[in-house]
């Protein structure tokens, strides 16, 4: 694999990396193989690769077991059967042991359902992992930040769960952008009238809210918080702090995510007036990606709408 | 606490969802802090539906009480006590510190 497109790709591209250094790293697909564009992996490390078919909840278990042994094994499927199919396995035979599985959660919010619709749209797999002790969480904006996020935390201790999308998400970043774990990520600083905070791939809408919002006179810090868990309370607080109103924009449901996460973090640090931005509590259907997301109250007006609206709030 | 000079509201909240918004809102309002408790994790139950909806309508103060996010164990409840609660800082006492820590801010 000489580069990589889509998220992914990001991760195969990492995953190919780490195990030519360490044999420790291994791959557990659940017939998803294809799905991570990953082939490769299977072609050239035959003895690291596990498949499982499409039994998800088989494949937390094997990872479970390989990392009891001291391996580093990666799970890659969608996200919605690895954290929901395979949520007590997940919780019971990963989590509770505090065992070194990195969940690989593909097709990650509305984005993701594009081609196969509702049953495989996922927009509460944040809040699983989030309600289970001892997961770290990431939310890479995009491909390349995926990438650093794999490289990142291939040997934190304990689970890991990598929110990855269909493989067609924006490019935001410039790969020279760095992904420092466990901070918030500083995107834009136009001023101090509310911030916002937003992760995953609806990074491009957040960045155009931002700017527009600063021709339009409503100055806003824009953060990336790449890591829901251990969120950046300090970081958080700060600005919270700084700006005095808040709104959160993911592409997941409100409850449980990044929204509530910042909300969580608010009522104890420093409560101040949030707004969220994110599939509002019920089922969405099946159509085209940004079609679908601007849909559900996630496009750039929504965004910039609910900044306005929480700048008002301000006392 | 009222021997303390504490003067609290105590909210069943029986239905998390829909979460009675009028009830909490009007707490919020009327007394400046809340403390929520639950034999739940403080992540994905009341504390944090309660805080979601404070945040979107009247920042207020707020202590959520319950499992600060990690995995339990087993022990016996006996004559002596709860030995599960007091180690999770479930008891009234620790609902007390809560609301004075509330309070404070």
């Amino acid at each position: 694999m000489k580069d990589y497109k889509g998220s992914r790709e990001a991760v195969t591209m990492a995953l190919l990396e780490l195990a030519e250094q360490d044999p420790r790293f291994m791959l557990v697909s659940a017939d998803s193989l294809k799905a991570m564009r990953a082939t490769e992996f299977a072609e050239r490390f035959p003895d690291r690769y596990i498949e499982v078919g499409i039994a998800e909840q088989n494949a937390m278990a094997v990872s479970a077991g390989l990392a009891s042994c001291g391996l580093i094994p990666y799970v890659a499927s969608y996200c919605g059967f690895l954290t929901m199919r395979a949520c007590e396995q997940l919780r019971t035979f990963v989590a509770y042991p505090h065992l070194n599985v990195r969940i690989v959660g593909i097709n990650g919010g509305l984005y993701g359902g594009e081609r196969e619709g509702v049953t495989h749209q996922f927009f509460e797999d944040l809040g699983i992992v989030s309600s289970i002790p001892g997961i770290t969480v990431v939310t890479p904006a995009d491909e390349s930040q995926v990438y650093k996020a794999v490289k990142a935390t291939a040997t934190l201790d304990g689970p890991v769960y990598i929110r990855c999308g269909s493989g067609r998400e924006p490019v935001v970043f410039d790969r020279n952008e760095p992904f420092v774990f466990g901070k918030l990520h500083m995107v834009k600083e136009y001023g101090r009238d509310a911030a916002i905070f937003a992760s995953g791939f609806l990074m491009k809408r957040a960045i155009a809210a931002a700017e527009q919002l600063n021709g339009e006179g409503v100055h806003v810090t824009l953060c990336d918080v790449h890591t829901l868990k251990p969120l950046d309370e300090e970081g958080t607080a700060a600005i919270l702090s700084r700006c005095g109103a808040a709104v959160t924009v993911e592409d997941h449901n409100i409850i449980g995510g990044l929204g509530s996460g910042i909300t969580d973090a608010a009522a104890s640090l420093c409560p101040v007036p949030v707004e969220k931005i994110g599939l509002r509590d019920v089922f969405p259907s099946s159509g085209e990606a940004e079609a679908l997301v601007d849909y559900y109250g996630m496009s750039v007006e929504d965004i910039k709408t609910a900044v306005r609206k929480v700048v008002a709030r301000k006392q | 606490m009222e021997a303390d000079g504490i003067d609290v509201r105590v909210i069943n909240m029986s239905t998390i969802k829909p979460l009675d918004e009028y009830a909490v809102i009007k707490a919020a309002e009327e007394t400046g802090a809340i403390v929520t408790a639950e034999n739940h994790s403080i992540i994905g139950g009341l504390g944090e539906a309660v805080a979601s909806l404070l945040a979107e309508n009247i920042p207020t103060p707020m202590f959520r009480v319950g499992i600060e996010d990690e995995f339990s164990q087993t022990a016996a409840i006996t004559e002596e006590g709860d030995a599960l609660k007091a180690h999770f800082r479930l008891d009234s006492k620790d609902l007390a510190l809560a609301v004075k820590e509330c309070l404070e801010r």
